[in-house]
């Protein structure tokens, strides 16, 4: 019997049990809808503390006005990247160690960053177990209006990232990383960070990309956070 | 070293005179012609025509021949001078970061401090020996010297104070007792002026240079309350002696550490050596002039440095020989040897690892590399379109050193917003223009960021690849 044949049949002899089908579903999404808040950063103090710029290309999107949109995640997601080891390509930074990209410290001052060598450069972050992840957040370097070149965001629960890789972020559009070339926007650094939906891939280890900036060859991160359930 | 915007603008310059544009003084918004003038038989001799066939390092050339001619320039000091504080002075004019640094700028620094040597060493070998040929150089040179930068009233201020200065401290300085010096600094003078205005009429080819001239000095002192370039006035002391995120400020400690027992020395000796002394009242004069205008940029400092390295000098060259004996020659040595080391460590970082980084205190407001992947896109995306080419237009203001670095297509322009009337290859937008740019060219652009300088930049906008989204709003 074709299916739709099938399900007619079912629906005209259990109606009541189709109706209570439905109903459940319909709760459990609004129940599930209810879960979700506005994920609250914790943001440091602007400091643009250069010559002003008139920048008016927020992150070569449509220009923003007003605040950020709010980006919903379940009530319980924590950041599970609070004072996880994180490893590099470059294991001797420039300036810093990598301890600070997780030490939730995100203010733009000397001493709050971790300078990476030239060029093509990851920082990976070891989140000790697999979890739902929301979201991830990152602050490069924000004293100063610069963009960061090729940045791409990967998840994977091997930490070698050889396997069952997920990308959520890709403004790589020359393929420097080599990565595939990526379609999101190149963005401009303010203290708000970037906020990368993780659409609720499970992951050990979070890897974050990037290839020099506007303003040096150079590559800085001053805080990731990684949102997921605990 | 990437191309500052200071020498881009100087080399769109020298690239009109090349390419066959008579050169005349803006007295509003450039310096003087010497530079230019220096610089074009040298690249005419070595086969440049225009601005496209110029390279930075043939720019770059200039102003190492002024720095090597500096040292040269100190033997004029020579008899008041012992070839050991001479040798002492040259360790840090040729290893100290700021005189690398700013010995590859093509700009006109390096020209003017070696002028500013050329007519104190002059005028100081006339008052010792009393030649014509001495009161000639150093009038040249002060002429020289004003048809170079408009802070040569700096300088001669500078030196007319110390003068003064160091005759009421005693020091034995006098004009030669012959009956034609009077006629000798006549004809000095007269060299001055006749040097300056040769070189603002553009040798003879536009004489309303000099009346020019004189009208730039109103345009200088509105320039020297800052237009935008305002610092504190321990902005010198601050750049030379705190430590930065990329390196040890070994020269400025070390000229500090040296230059105190020198200037010491000097003043001893104030009522028996007057060089010593006038080198030290210049030092003091010209930092507390540069200090006290709001309007300042780091490449100022050669100006007290280069004679502050002199009285540096004193005091190592004492030092060394002070140090009498076998063990007295080895810690000389050890002394000398970790000067060496730490000066070039200094200057490879800031010369050479971190040349155009935020964090050098030599670097101010730098080209940064960037520009130069943004060149070579535009040259890709030019390279790339089939014929007919469309033309890449450049809008905005803050654009420099573009120019500069797209020098080599032959379909760019400037304008001040989108060409209406062209076909484009790509548009590059400042970022003041963005969104006007971005609403007039409308929706199928691909657009790009790059960075000019620390803080500025620009949009790109080019057609985006077969299969590629265009990213526009």
């Amino acid at each position: 019997m074709p299916i739709q044949t099938r399900f007619h049949s079912f629906a005209s002899r259990r109606p009541a049990l189709l109706v209570t089908a439905f109903l459940a579903l319909g709760l459990l999404t609004l129940a599930r809808a209810e879960d979700l808040v506005p994920l609250k950063l914790d943001l440091p103090k602007p400091m643009f503390v250069g010559t002003p710029v008139p920048v008016k290309l927020p992150n070569l999107e449509a220009p923003r006005s007003g605040r950020r949109p709010d980006f919903m995640a379940p009530k319980d997601a924590t950041n599970l990247a609070l004072n996880k080891k994180v490893t590099s390509s470059d294991m001797e930074p420039v300036l810093g160690d990598l301890t600070l990209i997780t030490d939730g410290e995100k203010a733009g001052d000397e001493g709050n960053y971790v300078e990476l060598g030239k060029g093509k450069q990851w920082v990976q972050i070891d989140l000790g177990k697999s979890s739902k992840l929301y979201a991830v957040v990152v602050w490069h370097f924000h004293s100063q209006a610069r963009a960061y070149k090729a940045v791409a965001v990967q998840v994977s629960d091997d930490p070698e990232f050889s396997k069952g890789v997920v990308t959520l972020f890709n403004s790589d559009d020359q393929n420097v990383l080599g990565l595939g070339k990526g379609t999101d926007p190149t963005y401009i650094e303010t203290y708000e960070g970037r906020i990368i939906d993780a659409k609720g891939n499970s992951a050990r280890y979070v890897r974050l990309y990037s290839a020099g900036n506007t303003t040096s060859e150079m590559n800085h991160y001053i805080e990731v956070e990684v949102y997921g359930s605990p | 070293m990437p191309v500052h915007t200071d020498e881009a603008v100087n080399a769109s310059i020298l690239g009109g005179m090349l390419e066959g544009k008579r050169y005349e003084y803006d007295p509003v918004d450039r310096h003087g012609p010497t530079l230019y003038f220096a610089t074009y038989p040298l690249v005419r001799c070595l086969g440049v025509h225009s601005l496209a066939e110029l390279e930075a390092w043939e720019l770059r050339l200039v102003p190492a021949v002024f720095g090597t001619a500096l040292l040269a320039a100190l033997l004029l000091l020579r008899p008041g001078l012992t070839p050991g504080v001479l040798l002492a002075t040259s360790l840090w004019l040729g290893l100290g970061a700021p005189f690398v640094y700013y010995g590859r700028y093509w700009i006109h620094e390096t020209l003017f401090v070696l002028l500013t040597a050329m007519m104190i060493g002059a005028a100081w070998r006339y008052l010792r020996d009393g030649q014509r040929g001495s009161s000639i150089l150093a009038g040249a040179s002060a002429g020289a010297l004003l048809a170079t930068k408009e802070t040569a009233v700096v300088a001669l201020t500078g030196a007319f104070v110390s003068l003064v200065a160091v005759r009421l401290l005693g020091a034995p300085l006098a004009l030669p007792a012959r009956r034609s010096a009077a006629r000798d600094i006549s004809i000095g003078i007269a060299a001055a002026v006749a040097t300056a205005m040769l070189l603002f009429a553009s040798l003879g080819r536009n004489p309303h240079g000099v009346i020019d001239a004189l009208e730039s000095m109103g345009h200088a002192a509105a320039r020297a309350g800052g237009q935008g370039h305002e610092k504190t006035p321990l902005a010198y002391l601050q750049w030379l002696l705190v430590p930065g995120i990329r390196s040890v400020p070994w020269c400025g400690w070390t000229l500090a550490a040296f230059g105190i027992p020198g200037a010491v020395l000097a003043w001893r000796r104030r009522r028996t050596d007057s060089l010593p002394i006038f080198l030290l009242a210049y030092t003091a004069a010209a930092l507390c002039i540069y200090s006290a205008i709001p309007y300042k940029t780091p490449w100022l400092e050669l100006n007290f440095l280069t004679p502050g390295a002199v009285i540096a000098g004193i005091g190592l060259s004492s030092l060394c020989s002070s140090l009498a004996g076998s063990a007295g020659r080895a810690a000389s040595f050890v002394l000398l040897a970790g000067l060496v080391a730490v000066l070039a460590s200094e200057t490879r970082r800031l010369c050479f690892t971190y040349p155009s980084d935020p964090g050098n205190p030599l670097a101010y407001s730098p080209t940064v590399h960037d520009a130069e992947r943004l060149a070579a896109r535009v040259e890709g995306i030019v390279a790339g379109t089939p014929a007919p080419r469309g033309v890449v237009a450049v809008v905005g203001a803050d654009i420099w050193p573009l120019p500069w670095y797209l020098r080599h297509c032959r379909n760019v322009g400037y304008w001040d917003e989108v060409p209406s009337s062209r076909v484009l290859a790509a548009v590059v937008s400042s970022a003041a223009l963005y969104e006007k740019t971005a609403n007039t060219l409308g929706p199928g652009w691909k657009q790009e960021i790059y960075g000019l300088r620390p803080e500025v930049l620009v949009v790109l906008f080019c057609r985006p690849d077969p299969g590629e989204a265009p990213n526009t709003p």
